[in-house]
């Protein structure tokens, strides 16, 4: 398993990091999906799905989120 | 052995709890004596570990128990006798396959545990070793490959790297650093050995003392490339050669002493000098080592990159040097056999790997340098390689790294050829891919550098890089600058043949890439990206 950092544009929202954890990339994507779709009300539209970084995971494992920093 | 950092063991992280425990170096014996005859699966995970003190990394996928082993080439030099046994061990346990890296050192791929003893040992037999390759230790020695043999270094640095050898390798005083750490050495007035992305590096250097002058170097300290990249600062000292093992032991010892613990994130020495400055790291200095001379004259006066290609003039008259371009660092047992050969054959038994992921045959007499060139071998490794090939460089990427997102050295590989084809220029394009943020190819000081992630699209996930621009370590040196956008790895040879080609039109004669990004600022790139891009 490893702990994912995503970056996504979607149309009302602007850029968006996303973090999950997850055994592969294709499904580091599904499960950011799922994410996103949890915390909308309305369906999201996402311009640009983004993988940036994979991590090992273990006690403390974790990520700066910058939103100034858009990769 | 009690050290005062490890009083309050509270304020150490986990890694340092382990190395408390246990000194890295242990696990050598305990390779040897137990888990090569036990197997992997009884490898328990923080044993796993600590094997990066025997110079071993797991390959990926971790579950497969394959392993990497990382030799260390201090410098870059090679005996005949030494590469045919590193092409033996690579044919009998790697599946034939050797990489250069970045260090100098050499890799393989492919090996179980089982297969370690006898690699050890017979490596151990010829003079060679994996210890410390890997882990909070000091790396194997960079160094200026043409070291003894360079008409443009001011003396011969190979006896210092022998004894900075001698010093860290394998001594427990050292074996417990807080991070990796990577020392570099060259009396080359080019730079070749990248001083300014080393934690510790000496630079050619003079100064009059009592009306003579004399040769010494120039300390650097704190540099580092990783995902928080920082250029070393030059301290305000002079040594002496005979006083090169002393300052750097000192230095060692104060990242031992000193350096952060209980975060491994900031563990590097360059959060310390970042912290301290250049002054008072030099006064804690000094109170190990005493008084020292200030700074002298500095004698770089270029920069190579590390790169050397063709046929050139040692400062032996009448001797040669072959520099070959090995594309993307990739080589095979069946060539590093050849090469033996070749030194043997032309030169004087001897070769030097390149932190370009190249290497050298030297000491070849003038009368023989024509038939070396006829040699079936130096067509694919080359020493006239097409421009792009011959200045490209990349990390080990998705293929056998745990934490890449994205494929390398075949794209590179395509890529340069593609530019090699399409585009002709009279100034090299220095290109260097990483698979992830960590930076194992050294993006941050390329021309143009690419960063590998992912990407969703309508045709599903596409591998994408994004594009730096203008780095080099010229003078203090400067990292790139990253350009908005991505680029899918399937377009990334037509989007740099865009880029290559506004340089190429608008270039002065004989500017270089770095001078011309200058020049131009980066709006003018990111302007041509959106445009290659749309
Ligand atoms: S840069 Fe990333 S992908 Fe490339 S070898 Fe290093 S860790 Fe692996």
């Amino acid at each position: 398993m490893f702990l994912y950092r995503l970056q996504i544009e979607e149309e009302q929202r602007g850029i968006l990091y996303i973090v999950v954890i997850s055994s592969s990339d294709e499904k580091a994507f599904q499960a950011a999906e799922k994410q996103l779709e949890r915390s909308s009300l309305v369906t999201p539209k996402v311009k640009e799905w983004l993988l940036l970084e994979k991590k090992r995971i273990h006690e403390g494992s974790g990520y700066v989120i910058d939103p100034n920093e858009i990769a | 052995m009690t050290w005062k950092w490890a009083e309050q063991k509270e304020k150490l992280n986990q890694v340092e709890q382990l190395k408390l425990k246990q000194d890295g170096l242990d696990i050598i014996d305990e390779i040897i004596h137990t888990y090569s005859k036990t197997g992997f699966e009884s490898i328990p995970e923080e044993k796993l570990a600590l094997f990066k003190w025997a110079g071993v990394y797991q390959q990926k996928p971790k579950s497969d128990g394959y392993l990497m082993l990382r030799i260390r080439v201090p410098s870059g030099l090679l005996t005949s006798q030494q590469a045919r046994v590193i092409a033996e061990l690579g044919e009998e346990y790697g599946r034939g396959l050797i990489d250069i890296t970045t260090r100098q050192a050499v890799q393989y791929h492919w090996l179980r545990v089982e297969n370690l003893p006898d690699i050890f040992r017979r490596l151990g037999e010829v003079g060679l070793c994996s210890w410390e390759a890997c882990g909070d230790c000091p790396r194997t020695i960079v160094g200026n490959p043409l070291a003894g043999i360079d008409p443009h270094e001011l003396i011969d640095t190979r006896p210092i790297v022998e004894a900075l050898e001698k010093t860290f390798v394998l001594n427990r005083e050292f074996s417990n650093l807080p991070r990796k750490y990577k020392i570099s050495i060259s009396a080359s007035k080019y730079n070749p050995a990248n001083a300014q992305i080393q934690d510790l590096s000496f630079t050619p250097a003079t100064k009059v003392i009592d009306g003579e002058e004399v040769i010494g170097f120039h300390v650097w300290v704190g540099g580092g490339l990783s995902n928080r990249p920082h250029l070393a600062k030059q301290l305000d000292i002079f040594v002496r050669p005979e006083q090169v093992v002393e300052v750097a032991k000192a230095v060692t010892q104060i990242f031992r002493d000193y350096g952060y613990r209980d975060k491994r994130h900031k563990a590097r020495l360059k959060f310390l000098v970042a912290d301290w400055g250049a002054e008072r790291f030099l006064t804690v200095l000094k109170e190990l080592i005493g008084p020292y001379p200030t700074r002298g004259q500095d004698q770089i006066i270029d920069w190579n990159a590390g790169f050397f290609q063709g046929i050139q003039p040692q400062k032996q008259a009448g001797y040669y040097y072959a520099a070959l371009t090995v594309p993307v660092g990739r080589t095979s047992s069946e060539e590093f056999f050849q090469l033996a050969d070749l030194a043997d054959r032309y030169g004087a038994g001897e070769l030097r790997t390149v932190n370009t992921q190249n290497i050298i045959i030297p000491h070849i007499p003038k009368e023989k340098v024509d038939q070396l060139l006829q040699e079936p071998l130096l067509k694919r490794l080359s020493p006239n390689p097409k421009p792009f090939t011959g200045y490209a460089v990349s990390c080990t990427g998705i293929e056998f790294c745990n934490l890449a997102l994205a494929e390398t050295k075949g794209l590179v590989k395509r890529v340069v050829e593609y530019l090699d084809r399409e585009v002709e220029l009279d100034q090299p394009v220095r290109i260097h891919v990483n698979g992830c943020p960590n930076n194992c190819g050294q993006q941050q000081i390329a021309d143009i550098g690419l960063l590998g992630g992912k990407m969703r699209t309508k045709e599903g996930m596409v591998e994408a890089f994004t594009v730096s621009i203008g780095g080099h370590l010229y003078r203090e040196g400067r990292f790139n600058t990253r350009l908005n956008g991505r680029v899918k790895a399937s377009d990334v040879a037509r989007v740099l043949k865009g880029l290559v080609l506004f340089y190429k039109e608008q270039k002065q004669p004989n500017e270089k890439f770095s001078h011309f990004v200058d020049r131009l600022g980066i709006a003018a790139f990111q302007a041509k990206l959106d445009q290659l891009l749309s």
